[in-house]
């Protein structure tokens, strides 16, 4: 664990002051000052000779609660016992704390000294996000008693390195789908007729129908044959596109949750509730690392489907006009060919962004010129306390006008509303 | 324990350091009226988390004691209002790195006592090695002295310009 060893140039000038002394003191005679330059000199000595602690840092981390409900509050504790043979004067210490989680009592970082084999601990609490969360090594400084050289290194913890649960699938959110074109039976009513439960016409027999679709009553009323038609129950292909791009990781304040998480969780939640409503459910993200889970039903399909939505996210810039904007453009370009290579013809498209770039909208577009019914849920990202967040809003809005205006359906759920309500409550505003 | 933010211990003993400075170095007009202002920059610039302040505060005080100096200061006084200086100078600047390094919460009293602490016994022994020739009396002749002037400057020079090789 040697880290990086950087002088910190605290006493950046002391050699200046050394021989200005000295210069004075010749020059009015004053030999008195000439001691104050040597004081400079011996100084510079020592930030030359002085070594920086080791970096024998050992770390244990304990959450009380590893498993934790989304919202709960979680006390994290570290303790860190130096376990070298020197005393490290100074260490500073920062926690690794996932992103997404919030810190909403006491303080991730801790600053100390270590005599070997001391031990320092500290404690804070955060609150839970759905998913699992990983912790990153907690970055720790340390420095010799007046702070001229410091060793910086990054050591992982011993136990809780990650904390969550996959959100759950099962009781999942029920959103009205848009087509009807799937090959398989399931439990959505569809326009046609065919096999099913619910009542569509009587018809004039065939040759061929089957006989338990005959309406007997009537043939034992008027002796006519007729066959009852009822609605064709099938199961859509739905896939979940999933904005998890680094340009939609932001949120409306710092302690909010992001977009891709809101968007994330609503993917599980309507997972969920297609699954149960037996049609088959396939994921993509739009990250970074592009994923596919193709259309399908099961237990090892939900497994890896929760991988997907526990998939740690990186909270995005706040600079809108900077690298991560420029770049994000393209990612979602590329997806749409990506994606269209991999899209069942039939499947139903639910895109799960916050919409606050025009690629994606281009995506959106792009997929329903294909013939393929897409919808959109869109959380809100956007605040309105200042001028170019006020204009960001707008943009967002505009944006989402136009995908209305090209036919697609979107739930827009605002900066605080619950995506599970707004879902439950969706009626595809268009 | 009542929470402290962290930086507020080692900015109340970078202020204590300054005024120690100030009165020792406080001799003449001058040098009391750029000490004073070296230590009321002092003072703001730790407590308030501005490291530029501090810096020039302390150049303010460094000024003080080469004014005290010149108006006829003794060697042991101006040396202790020089450590002062340093160490008014180096806590002061990690009370405002502190400030932004840490949280706000975080407890980081164990660390200013030590630093406070270190830094002083650190400045104090070079204080030590710097007044220990003018405490013991030797015949100086002109070309000791010349060599001996040489010498510092070279060892000076040495020590600002040597590559940065740390391990």
């Amino acid at each position: 664990m040697t880290g990086t060893v950087q002088r910190t140039d605290r006493w950046h000038g002391l050699s200046a002051a050394a021989l200005l002394a000295g210069a004075v003191g010749l020059l009015t005679w004053t030999p008195a000052l000439l001691p104050v330059a040597a004081l400079a000199v011996a100084l510079l000595a020592y930030g030359r000779v002085v070594a920086p602690p080791d970096g024998t840092l050992a770390l244990t981390r304990s959450v009380d609660d590893p498993d934790p409900e989304p919202g709960d509050e979680v006390t994290v504790r570290l303790a860190v016992e130096n376990v070298g043979d020197r005393t490290i004067p100074e260490c500073r210490l920062v926690d690794g704390v996932p992103s997404a989680l919030r810190v909403v009592e006491g303080a991730p970082s801790l600053g100390t000294s270590l005599r070997p084999g001391g031990t320092a601990t500290l404690s804070y609490t955060v609150e839970a996000a759905s998913g699992v969360h990983e912790f990153q090594p907690v970055t720790a400084l340390l420095r010799d008693a007046a702070g001229v050289i410091e060793r910086r290194v990054e050591v992982e913890a011993d136990d809780a390195t990650e904390m969550g649960e996959p959100p759950r699938l099962d009781d999942g959110q029920r959103l009205p789908l848009r087509a009807a074109t799937a090959r398989y039976a399931g439990r959505r009513t569809v326009d046609g007729s065919g096999d099913g439960l619910t009542f569509r016409t009587i018809r004039e027999y065939q040759r061929g129908d089957p006989l338990s679709r005959v309406d007997w009553r009537r043939r034992a009323k008027t002796g006519e044959l007729a066959t009852v038609e009822f609605h064709p129950e099938r199961s859509l292909p739905v896939v979940l596109v999933i904005d998890t791009r680094p340009v939609a990781a932001v949120a409306p304040t710092p302690e909010a949750e992001t977009a891709v998480e809101r968007s994330l969780s609503a993917a599980a939640a309507l997972f969920g509730g297609l699954s149960a409503d037996d049609h088959r459910v396939g994921v993509a993200t739009l990250g970074p690392e592009r994923a596919w889970l193709a259309p399908g039903r099961g237990r090892a399909h939900e497994q890896r489907a929760q991988e997907l939505f526990s998939r740690p996210v990186e909270r995005g810039s706040d600079d809108e006009s900077g690298e991560g904007g420029g770049t994000a453009a393209d990612p979602t370009d590329a997806g749409r060919g990506w994606l269209r290579e991999r899209l069942p013809g039939t499947a139903e498209v639910i895109v799960l962004t916050p919409a606050v770039d025009d690629a994606v909208v281009g995506l959106i577009e792009g997929i329903a010129a294909l013939g393929t019914p897409v919808s959109v849920v869109s959380p809100d990202p956007t605040a309105d306390d200042s001028a170019g967040r006020t204009l960001v809003q707008f943009e967002r809005r505009d944006r989402l006008a136009d995908v209305r205006a090209s036919g697609v359906p979107v739930v827009d759920v605002g900066p605080s509303e619950r995506i599970d309500r707004a879902l439950a409550t969706a009626g595809w505003s268009r | 324990m009542v929470a402290v933010r962290p930086g507020r211990l080692a900015a109340g003993y970078a202020t204590g350091a300054a005024v120690v400075a100030f009165v020792l170095a406080g001799v003449g007009a001058l040098a009391t009226v750029v000490g004073a202002l070296g230590l009321v920059g002092i003072a703001v610039g730790a407590f308030r988390g501005r490291a530029t302040l501090v810096t020039v505060g302390s150049l303010g005080q460094f000024g003080a004691v080469v004014a005290g100096g010149v108006a006829g200061a003794g060697a042991p006084q101006l040396v202790g209002a020089g450590a002062a200086v340093v160490v008014a100078w180096t806590v002061g600047r990690t009370a405002t790195e502190l400030r932004t390094a840490l949280d706000e919460g975080a407890d980081a009293h164990r660390l200013e006592a030590t630093h406070a602490a270190g830094t002083t016994a650190v400045t104090l022994a070079a204080a030590g090695v710097a007044i220990t020739p003018t405490v013991v009396s030797v015949e100086a002749t002109p070309v000791g002295v010349g060599l001996l002037l040489v010498g510092g400057i070279c060892l000076t020079a040495a020590l600002a310009l040597t590559t940065d090789h740390p391990t």
